[in-house]
């Protein structure tokens, strides 16, 4: 133990670019290539593309499935449907959760404490398991999963506005604007919710990240997207069942798909965090 | 005075939390497919049989005394029925929670070692290599799906290099004579070596994906709060005092790291209990979580609800503890 570093851990350096910028491209890439791969590529569908369980080969890169269709169109096109999903429900979590966050933080008293609440008994559950049971409950269609994981990530959202507003509520700006004779709906989506973008869009990748991963646990273990369509967490089970015999192309393809997008809006998230937080 | 105030408010939050975790439950029952009258009149039925079978579950009663009946039932250890094995679900689960409870303890266990450990070096060493892979590992482990990397360890461990055994459970060969339930104390208790041995095998790689996908995130913390606190003034002072870096650590900056740790490590086990379903499911361990699972493949409802309403209630309780333990260790919490 030559030196013990005790300069103070606040002082770090301005982000440096890269830090934001490599994620960034990298889901860029990966969106773009969800997007625009399947046009040519092999039907993701086609039980005819290959040999059943043949391995990643020149004409086939990923290998093929049990089925005889495509890995790689299908990682491809699962990044469609996965996406898709996680965004439009991280959407509707943000939409949904700030103004009701921002809401109880500036009202205070028994709203606040109400909301509250509510909050953490959804957050009393394993997010999992949450979703397990309001799936089987509302039945897996794809509309049904995306307002699952809206409603698990609702909670989050709530607490993240609530906390950040509360500093706010006794800000000079808002005092004015409770003295112009502003109503609380007025100031709270004119004054509170512009002042907390900054939170909302970190937690936003974050909230993106994390429902793939519930997306792709639900299919997962079969109540999620169903086969035959081409969804990642699906496709890993589908693997599951020929791992221990050595046909690993099945699974680790798209697990990787599910690690890279995660792990880049993860690295997204943390830059965005540091970029507004204390220099 | 103010101590007994700040637990009696604990205590209600406690209460409140658990009400309102009960009202989600019983609202998701409700929802789910399957009508239960047409399962007890059965299929080719008249209006008497079906008014007489509403009138037998209770559903012509209103919403708040159901919901009444339904706390009850949890109360009393009525948990229903499964379809499946055609078992009260609770003695279903009394079964085999022992083997959800030895994977879980032993992977929180392994994750706040290694996740201590690597955290502090970390926060030490900042800009050395073992900094660098330990903030790649950090990052993987929070992004890699649980139910993905114990496919992949099997692939590794078991298929490629054969030194895991095959995912087929919580032993191979006779299970130890049963005292606790858990094979591996059992197994000691019964000088049991082989036993142990085979059981340990088996522990080997779930608890791996487990400890890592859940130390993760602890290393994280850990180690951010450990570079704030060598970066504080008593730790100057120490350094200036002349007190060996080691024991600086050691002594004076990690017990303080310790807090934040406990209560990253009440949040990690909820995040446990739901991974600890995935992957009971991938290595084919009986626990609580490959009962939900399979149930679920099964349209088996009433287990699955069980498991949800039961875990939230366990981390509930785990959560109101850690807040406790902190109210006697932390001298600050008490002013």
């Amino acid at each position: 133990m030559t030196a013990l570093d005790v300069r103070p851990a606040a002082r770090r350096g301005p982000v440096a670019r890269w830090r934001i910028l490599v994620p960034a491209a990298g889901l860029a890439v990966i969106a773009l290539v969800s997007l625009v791969g399947p046009f040519f590529l092999v039907d993701p569908l086609d039980v005819g593309a290959g040999e059943p369980l043949s391995g990643p080969s020149g004409a086939h890169l990923f290998g093929v499935d049990q089925y005889g269709m495509d890995v790689l169109s299908r990682v491809v096109s699962a990044g469609r449907i996965d996406l898709l999903l996680a965004l439009s429900a991280s959407a509707i979590a943000l939409v949904a959760g700030i103004p009701l966050g921002a809401f109880a933080g500036y009202r205070g008293g028994a709203w606040d404490q109400g909301l509250l609440r509510v909050a953490e008994s959804f957050q009393a559950f394993p997010t999992m398991l949450l979703a397990m049971g309001v799936t089987l409950a509302l039945g897996p269609s794809l509309p049904n999963l995306v307002a699952v994981i809206a409603v698990v990530n609702i909670p989050l959202y709530m607490r993240l506005a609530r906390s950040a507003v509360i500093p706010l509520r006794e800000a000079d700006f808002v005092l004015a604007a409770r003295c112009a004779g502003r109503s609380t709906f007025q100031i709270v989506r004119q004054h509170i919710v512009p002042n907390i973008a900054q939170v909302a869009i970190a937690q936003f990748s974050v909230t993106c990240a994390w429902a793939i991963q519930v997306l792709a646990g639900l299919s997962f273990i079969g109540i999620g997207v169903r086969m035959p369509t081409a969804e990642w967490g699906s496709m890993i089970r589908q693997g599951t069942d020929h791992m221990v015999t050595g046909q690993w192309w099945l699974s680790v393809f798209p697990g990787l798909a599910i690690l890279l997008t995660v792990l880049a809006l993860n690295q997204i998230a943390a830059a965005a965090r540091r970029w507004g937080g204390p220099s | 005075m103010r101590m007994a105030s700040y637990l009696g408010r604990r205590l209600a939050y406690f209460v409140v939390s658990v009400l309102g975790v009960l009202v989600i439950t019983f609202v998701l029952t409700r929802t789910l497919p399957g009508n239960p009258v047409y399962l007890l009149a059965g299929p080719l039925t008249d209006q008497e049989k079906v008014d007489a079978a509403t009138r037998e579950l209770g559903l012509d009663r209103p919403l708040p005394a159901q919901f009444v009946t339904y706390v009850g039932d949890l109360v009393h250890g009525d948990l229903g029925t499964s379809l499946r094995t055609s078992q009260p679900v609770v003695d279903d689960l009394a079964s085999r929670w022992p083997a959800t409870a030895e994977l879980a303890i032993l992977a929180i266990l392994v994750a706040v070692t290694w996740a201590l450990v690597v955290g502090t070096l970390a926060a030490v060493f900042p800009r050395s290599v073992f900094a660098r892979v330990a903030d790649l590992v950090g990052s993987l482990g929070v992004s890699v799906p649980e139910f993905w990397l114990a496919t992949v360890v099997i692939l590794v461990f078991f298929t490629s290099l054969g030194i895991a055994p095959a995912p087929i459970g919580r032993i191979s060969g006779t299970p130890p004579g049963t005292v606790t339930g858990f094979y591996t104390v059992d197994a000691v208790l019964t000088a049991d070596w082989s036993a142990l041995r085979a059981s340990l095998a088996q522990l080997l790689l779930p608890v791996l994906t487990l400890a890592l996908t859940t130390g993760a995130p602890m290393m994280r913390t850990a180690r951010e709060f450990m570079t704030g606190v060598l970066g504080s003034p008593y730790i100057r002072a120490g350094r200036a005092l002349g007190i060996p870096p080691a024991r600086l650590v050691v002594r004076h900056a990690l017990p303080n790291a310790l807090l934040p740790v406990t209560t990253m490590v009440a949040t990690m086990f909820g995040y446990l209990l739901g991974g600890t379903v995935m992957v009971e499911f991938v290595f084919a361990w009986p626990g609580v979580g490959k009962y939900a699972v399979d149930s679920i493949t099964a349209s088996d409802y009433a287990p699955v609800m069980a498991v949800v309403v039961l875990s939230a209630i366990v981390y509930l309780l785990v959560y109101l503890v850690t807040d406790l333990v902190h109210l006697v260790v932390d001298p600050r919490s008490r002013i």
